[in-house]
């Protein structure tokens, strides 16, 4: 049994069939992506496993207990920790106050004790997040490299056995993708966090992934490694177009 | 033997009681509203409950200060948890709306039920503060102070913090686990409570209640709010206390008074958007902080 199994995931908008009985696993320390064109479905599988929308059909097993329907909240005190596509800081407080609010969630009130203990991790998250320059910045002066950072950061800091990225390089370039991209390689070696990556980037995505879900129309089409999926019928006609193989090689 | 020398009448000193008491309301309307964003647009209902209460009690029985305050405090703070049960899902105009809803059925209520709330006229009668008008203004300057300090040390504290995580992003909270009702729920319960002491002193400071006092203030905490400065509960405070201290100063120029007291609330929310005291606090750090690299 993996960390986390997802079974016959199904969601419907009105007419729409957004995840169509998606089903995947997630093993810990694994990093795994989810590919697909815009309107897939993507953020769709991400909503409902962190909890903001409620599945109507399907299985969402997290070390051994079905967490489907559970509140955001539930299911973040479990582990599993989602960032937004669109970044989400906490305006009219500096970068430091942002990780600290997320100190403050029930997760880590367990395993805090006191303030100078809370500070110490806060600062250890600014260090590897390389966030230092911009602690004590209010956030809503940041650029969006740095807000993008933070939003990994904001994620990373409490302690998520899993965490769920959506898009975190978009808008970004190569230079301000590399580090978020370190952050993310260290949290998944160091504390053996599983990721989950939805990412349009292809050569970072495919390069910091293990195993791709390939998805199309709210359907799974393919799975396997980068290599396999580059070379896949499916995707290349949903998705790569010729030369996903040059991306996967570059 | 006067110990405050400053007041040579006492009709600078009953203004300056009220002054302080407003400040006390202004600042729980930005410990729910400036704090998560939730703008209640009814903050009479939290006031009227403190202050009606106690007028009810003593049509029966002179309730003195020393039961009322802490009877107020914990009506007026389950009123709050109940209000905010059924409302705190609601966002922006929505949440607006139904606060004012809820004042406006209590202003109707104070008015029809004339029986129980004497209507227009209000409930006389009830037992002064303390004997003198100075020692009521010493109770009340000790409270405000006491109950801005609290508010201050919370809004500072780590609770405050999250109230305000709130106010930017309620789902970015969610998503690291933080349960935004509970704490929605309890700033409504610390907000309501404070200003329902607030309603329930100045029952006691009048020896009266009525709509006249009570129902101007779902609109007037706002603007006193806004005007000293949101998020910080001092800079609201001291704006509640300024412009009721201002606007009674200009009661002598009788029907200008209205005026000079509109062109002070377009002025400053023209010119310093983030409230006057915001403005005067950020100021002060810089220079201090200028000073402090020489
Ligand atoms: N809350 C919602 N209500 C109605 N329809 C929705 C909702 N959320 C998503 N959809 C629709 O479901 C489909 C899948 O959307 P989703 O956001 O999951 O796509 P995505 O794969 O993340 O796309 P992108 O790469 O553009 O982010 C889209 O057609 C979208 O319009
Ligand atoms: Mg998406």
């Amino acid at each position: 049994m993996a960390l986390l199994d997802i079974n016959n995931l199904y969601k419907k908008f009105g007419g729409l069939v957004a995840t169509n009985n998606i089903t995947f696993s997630v093993e810990k320390g694994e990093r795994v992506g989810i590919l697909g064109p815009n309107g897939a479905g993507k953020t769709t599988i991400f909503n409902q496993v962190s909890g903001f929308i409620k599945p109507d059909g399907g299985e969402i097993i997290f070390n051994g207990e079905n967490i489907i329907g559970k509140s955001p909240e539930f299911i973040a005190k479990k582990g599993i920790v989602r960032t937004f596509q669109i970044v989400k800081p906490f305006k009219g407080m500096n970068v430091y106050d942002n990780l600290k609010v997320a100190t403050l969630s029930p997760k880590m009130k367990e395993e805090i004790k006191n303030e100078t203990e809370r500070k110490k991790w806060i600062e250890y998250i600014i260090d590897i997040c390389e966030l230092k320059n911009v602690a004590y910045t209010m956030t809503d002066l940041l650029p969006q490299g740095y807000l993008k950072k933070l939003e990994v950061a904001k994620s990373l800091a409490i302690k998520p056995k899993v965490v769920l990225l959506d898009e975190p390089f978009a808008g970004l370039t190569h230079s301000e993708i590399e580090p978020i991209s370190k952050v993310i390689i260290k949290a998944n070696e160091v504390s053996g966090t599983s990721i989950v990556l939805i990412e349009h980037r292809l050569k970072e995505f495919m390069q910091l992934v293990e195993r791709v879900i390939a998805i199309d129309y709210g359907e799974k089409i393919a799975e396997g490694t980068p290599e396999e999926i580059v070379k896949n019928k499916k995707v290349i006609e949903s998705y790569l177009g010729k030369g996903g193989e040059e991306i996967v090689n570059s | 033997m006067y110990i405050f020398p400053v007041f040579k009448d006492y009709y600078l000193l009953n203004v300056f009681s009220i002054a302080v008491i407003y400040a006390v309301y202004a600042a729980s309307w930005d410990f729910l509203s400036g704090f998560t964003g939730k703008e209640n647009f009814g903050h009479a209902a939290f006031i009227a409950i403190g202050g009606y209460m106690i007028g009810f009690i003593s049509s029966v029985y002179p309730i003195k200060p020393f039961l009322s305050i802490p009877l107020a405090a914990v009506v007026s703070a389950i009123f709050g948890i109940l209000i905010g049960l059924p409302t705190l899902k609601l966002k922006g105009p929505y949440f607006a709306l139904a606060t004012l809803a809820v004042a406006t059925i209590f202003e109707k209520l104070s008015i029809s039920l004339s029986d129980l709330t004497g209507g227009e006229e209000g409930i006389y009668g009830i037992e002064f503060l303390t004997q003198g008008q100075i020692s009521s203004f010493y109770f009340v300057l000790t409270f405000a102070v006491l109950a801005i300090l609290i508010m201050y040390i919370l809004g500072k504290s780590n609770f405050g913090l999250i109230l305000k995580s709130l106010r930017s992003d309620e789902d970015a909270a969610r998503a690291l686990g933080i349960k935004i009702n509970f704490y929605k729920i309890s700033a409504f319960a610390v907000s309501s409570m404070f200003a329902g002491i607030a309603g329930s002193i100045v029952a006691h400071f009048y020896g009266y209640i009525g709509p006249d006092i009570v129902y101007p203030l779902s609109l007037n905490s706002i603007i006193m709010a806004v005007v000293g400065g949101i998020g910080g509960i001092v800079p609201a405070a001291l704006g509640g206390f300024f412009l009721t201290f201002i606007s009674e100063m200009l009661s002598e120029f009788g029907d200008w008074n209205q005026l000079l007291y509109t062109v002070v609330l377009i002025l400053s929310t023209l010119f310093l958007p983030s409230g006057i005291f915001n403005y005067l606090g950020a100021k002060i750090r810089t220079i201090g902080s200028k000073a402090g690299e020489k």
